[in-house]
């Protein structure tokens, strides 16, 4: 028989398992990020519908915006995301908030949803120009398809880039999500129900002739099953009203939390 | 009209949750538990803080612990596989327990469940359940091979089993598991939305076979630990002796767990 000796501390890390950390502490770095977007116009009473309280579009038909990501290198490794925004109003500040989204890697899934509330699911996606891994040609679109579970098909995003934008002609605003982590114990409140703002400061490529890597062109937008499991018919487009797409730097920090449902009874 | 933050389901996103709420049904769930002595100081710095290893013999250098490898058939999840460690410890309250510190997955919802609602700290990998290694183009065979990469194709240890009698219940003494569930801060003021310490008792049904014997059976098992990695550090558990091995075939399912430590309270 030996003495028990006592256990003073905790393993170190930011993140479960602690000792063997899936992800260390923000920032988390972007390098040649590729990403196109559409931005249009939807039917707001359906938007609402993935809207928590307090969220609310800031017009009438909501702006949306469906990006679609590959990140050739990040300290996640590399990967695909697909994700739709709606530009909402909370508390009279203005947002792009983020309902749903997919990724294709399992540390950014763990920690999107543990940090920031991004409610990320893993799907298959894929970026190809003019369609050539399934068949095509080599071709001037873009075509980001999004597929859960494989076969399956959620949205597909085409792009033609067209003409280079000034980045200034682009209106920033700060990211909002939902961090929603339900309780270990019956009869508990979640560990957190909060909206969370993200402020993500990047720097865009240039190219040889120094104009920043900012284009601008025509895009389609395409939703794809009509699922409860994964709902993004709900944002289906109504009327295009932009299509974009950048190669940029960036990090993602920690967030601040600007609404607390549980502190706010929500949940009593 | 917003969503009820009440109806609107269970986790993130709500309105299209991930996973419901529980309990999570499994059937016809095989398991294989290999236990095992590994050395108590180097498992020691896995453990949360309170928690001591509850050694062989009451010698803490002598940690007791289980590896189970697990091929989940059908479960609410869908179909997966999984593994990991329990280690015998005593907790705050000086009761024994099995820490659960290192668990893989291959299938997303188990992972995001098991992380965000008990702390079961998943990662996923690489996994294969084969007898006789007739999947690397061996024969088939009396030997279950189970073999774990993460990445894949950088192996990380390999379990095998060989059934070679029926077993009674009472050479298994189980324990209740409790997991460190540690979720941190979105906003730097802020305080880990949990840092706790969960139980949860979960009995497993066994199935009978044919003759109306319980589908649990003893036989020899074996690890081995291929890479030391700082990433996923298993290599901590290497055996010093194995004691047993079991493979059953139960049906159970996984309800909420109950929090007997709350760190952010201390």
């Amino acid at each position: 028989m030996t003495d028990q000796p006592s256990n003073n501390q905790m393993p170190p890390g930011f993140s479960m398992p602690l000792g063997a950390s899936l992800y260390p502490a923000p920032p988390y770095e972007f390098r040649r990020a590729d990403q196109a977007w559409v931005q249009y116009e939807a039917n707001s009473d359906d938007v609402k519908k993935l809207l928590p309280p307090g969220v609310e579009p800031d017009s009438d038909p909501a702006v949306c915006e469906a990006w679609v990501c590959w990140y050739p290198w990040t300290t996640f490794g590399p990967y695909h995301e697909a994700y739709i925004m709606v530009r909402v109003v909370v508390n009279g500040v203005r947002y792009w908030y983020q309902p749903v989204i997919f990724t294709d890697n399992e540390v950014p899934l763990a920690a999107g949803r543990e940090i920031w509330g991004f409610a990320k699911k893993l799907a298959v996606m894929s970026w190809d120009w003019g369609g050539a891994a399934l068949g095509g040609n080599r071709g001037e679109q873009l075509l980001f398809t999004v597929e859960r579970p494989a076969g399956n098909r959620i949205m597909t995003l085409t792009m033609a880039p067209e003409r280079l934008m000034d980045p200034a002609d682009r209106e920033g605003l700060p990211v909002l999500s939902f961090r929603h982590l339900p309780p270990s114990e019956e009869g508990r409140k979640p560990a957190a129900s909060e909206l969370v703002r993200l402020d993500v400061a990047g720097s865009l490529y240039k190219g040889a002739d120094g104009r920043p890597e900012f284009w601008e062109g025509r895009g389609s937008l395409t939703m794809g099953a009509v699922s409860e499991i994964d709902p993004w018919y709900l944002l289906r487009p109504e009327r295009i009203l932009g299509t974009y797409w950048t190669t940029a730097d960036f990090g993602l920090p920690l967030g601040t939390v600007v609404k607390d449902y549980v502190a706010e009874g929500y949940f009593d | 009209m917003a969503m009820n933050l009440k109806t609107a389901g269970f986790s993130m996103p709500l309105g299209a949750s991930l996973y419901p709420p529980p309990p999570y049904e499994f059937r016809d769930a095989e398991q294989i538990s290999l236990c095992f002595e590994a050395d108590g100081a180097a498992i020691t710095s896995l453990l949360p803080r309170g928690l001591v290893i509850d050694g062989v013999d009451g010698d803490p250098s002598r940690a007791y612990c289980e590896m189970r490898v697990c091929l989940y058939h059908w479960s609410a999840f869908g179909p997966f596989r999984e593994t990991y460690i329990l280690v015998r410890v005593r907790g705050h309250d000086d009761r024994p327990y099995y820490f659960l510190p290192l668990i893989f997955t291959d299938n997303e919802a188990p992972l995001a469940a098991g992380r965000e609602l008990w702390g079961y700290p998943k990662k996923l990998a690489r996994m294969t359940w084969d007898w006789g290694g007739a999947a690397k183009g061996g024969a088939m065979g009396e030997q279950l091979i189970f073999s774990v990469n993460r990445p894949a194709s950088t192996p990380l240890f390999t379990a095998v089993f060989t059934p070679e009698r029926q077993a009674d219940t009472s050479e298994r003494h189980g324990l209740p598991v409790v997991s460190h569930r540690y979720l941190p801060p979105s906003d730097a003021s802020r305080a880990p939305a949990a840092n706790e310490l969960i139980e949860l008792a979960s009995p497993k049904h066994l199935q009978r076979d044919a003759a109306g014997n319980l589908k649990l059976w003893a036989g020899r098992g074996s690890i081995t630990f291929h890479s030391t990695s700082e990433l996923d550090p298993w290599h901590l558990f290497t055996p010093t002796l194995m004691k047993s091995s079991f493979w059953q075939i139960s049906d159970f399912n996984l309800p909420y767990g109950r929090v007997i430590h709350d760190y952010l309270s201390e």
